[in-house]
């Protein structure tokens, strides 16, 4: 049990996963990016390093496209955002606030 | 006279006490009124000072009054004074019933609250606040934590299962994606349902997982092969807990079972005879699917 006493219930309520269940993908469509990201993850020595969460990110990706998750918003996923994403982004920031300081 | 004075006298003290409150409702009771009125106005010539201490309230000579005109002056005050304690009461009592009633309409949502808030009863607590998105910001810590993989699997479920990495070393906060590959060694189409746990206990706490394939039905066709992720995070207060300051190492272990539908068939019997299932139907299969013991399955 955890040392807190106000808290001893804490421990043993678990929680569920947020977004429930992964279907299956019983016909296998991502499981090039997922041998990707395995790779990845072996030469770094399964590390979680930046470039293998990248892959991560793809393997994702292809999920969501094909409707094997649902889609959200790459910070709700604690991964780093698209590119794209960034300068549309900065390009919001400019015009709600005014090009310069 | 003297024995009609010291009658008066007796009278009125014995009545003293019955003139506050009969006057008071002197009007619902005018003909007690009219009969003691005169009794007054005879009294008011003579030069007794017995009766003269109230002189500003109607007064009643009580000293004419027979002793059934007491008895019923009594009476009505009794009952007057017994018909507001009887008012009061009932008014308290039908509000407790009402606050009651009350509380039995609350009860459903307030139950359903605090089961939702405290895990009572088995329900699942569903604390969005634990995935917002300033937890998923990483932690710098020294040393990152080791996150190992096992896998296990019922001995009457003819499934291979295992994870595809041994650990990932993760930092609090720090999303991660895991995989484990599951093969139907049989030639039948079956279901399996997982449950995971976590190791030490006390870590159990801030393991949060985003998506995974636990506690939910999952079905294999025969000869099948299929890899389920599993995206989880550490909670970044794993590394402000006094108490985790030990841990470094956190052990995910899935264990796969065999389920079954609602109506007993242990597998997808309509799917080997060839006959198609709506997925309404297969939703509710699924839905009442159970896990089975090695006991379950003696009597097959």
């Amino acid at each position: 049990m955890s040392g807190n006493p106000g808290n001893s219930l804490r421990a043993l309520s678990p929680t569920p996963p947020e977004r429930g269940s992964f279907p299956l993908d019983h016909d296998n469509e991502c499981i090039i990016q997922m041998q990707k990201y395995l790779n990845c993850m072996k030469l770094v020595g399964n590390e979680n390093a930046p470039n293998c969460r990248l892959l991560a990110k793809e393997y994702l990706r292809c999920r969501m496209d094909h409707k094997l998750m649902d889609r959200d918003d790459w910070n709700h996923l604690g991964l780093p955002r698209d590119l794209e994403e960034e300068s549309i982004s900065r390009d919001k920031d400019e015009h709600y606030f005014g090009q310069g300081k | 006279m003297f024995h009609s004075v010291r009658t008066s006298v007796y009278r009125c003290s014995s009545a003293s006490m019955l003139l506050r409150v009969t006057v008071r409702k002197a009007a619902m009771r005018p003909n007690v009124l009219i009969g003691c009125s005169r009794l007054y106005s005879s009294k008011q010539s003579g030069a007794s000072n017995t009766t003269s201490t109230k002189t500003n309230q109607p007064t009643i000579d009580f000293s004419k009054l027979s002793r059934d005109e007491i008895r019923k002056l009594h009476e009505l005050k009794t009952a007057e004074r017994l018909k507001t304690k009887n008012r009061s009461i009932a008014l308290y009592f039908s509000s407790i019933a009402v606050v009651f009633l009350g509380l039995a309409y609350a009860a459903v949502p307030l139950y359903r609250a605090i089961c939702a808030r405290t895990g009572f009863g088995g329900i699942p607590i569903t604390d969005r606040r634990k995935f917002t998105d300033d937890k998923l910001v990483p932690v710098d810590i020294d040393k990152r934590l080791r996150v190992s993989f096992t896998s296990e699997v019922s001995q009457i479920l003819p499934w291979k299962f295992v994870p595809q990495q041994r650990e990932v070393y993760v930092l609090p906060g720090e999303t991660a994606l895991a995989f484990y590959k599951a093969k139907n060694n049989s030639d039948k189409d079956i279901i399996g349902m997982a449950t995971y746990s976590i190791t030490p206990g006390d870590a159990a706490q801030y393991f949060n997982k985003i998506q995974c394939f636990c506690f939910e039905e999952q079905k294999l066709a025969a000869g099948e092969e299929v890899d389920m992720p599993v995206f989880f995070f550490i909670d970044p207060e794993f590394a402000t807990d006094p108490s985790m300051r030990n841990i470094d190492d956190i052990v995910l272990h899935y264990t796969f079972f065999r389920a079954h539908y609602g109506d007993g068939s242990a597998v997808s019997e309509a799917a080997s005879k060839g006959e198609a299932i709506s997925p309404e139907e297969q939703q509710q299969m699924l839905a009442n699917a159970t896990i089975l013991s090695p006991n379950d399955l003696k009597d097959e």
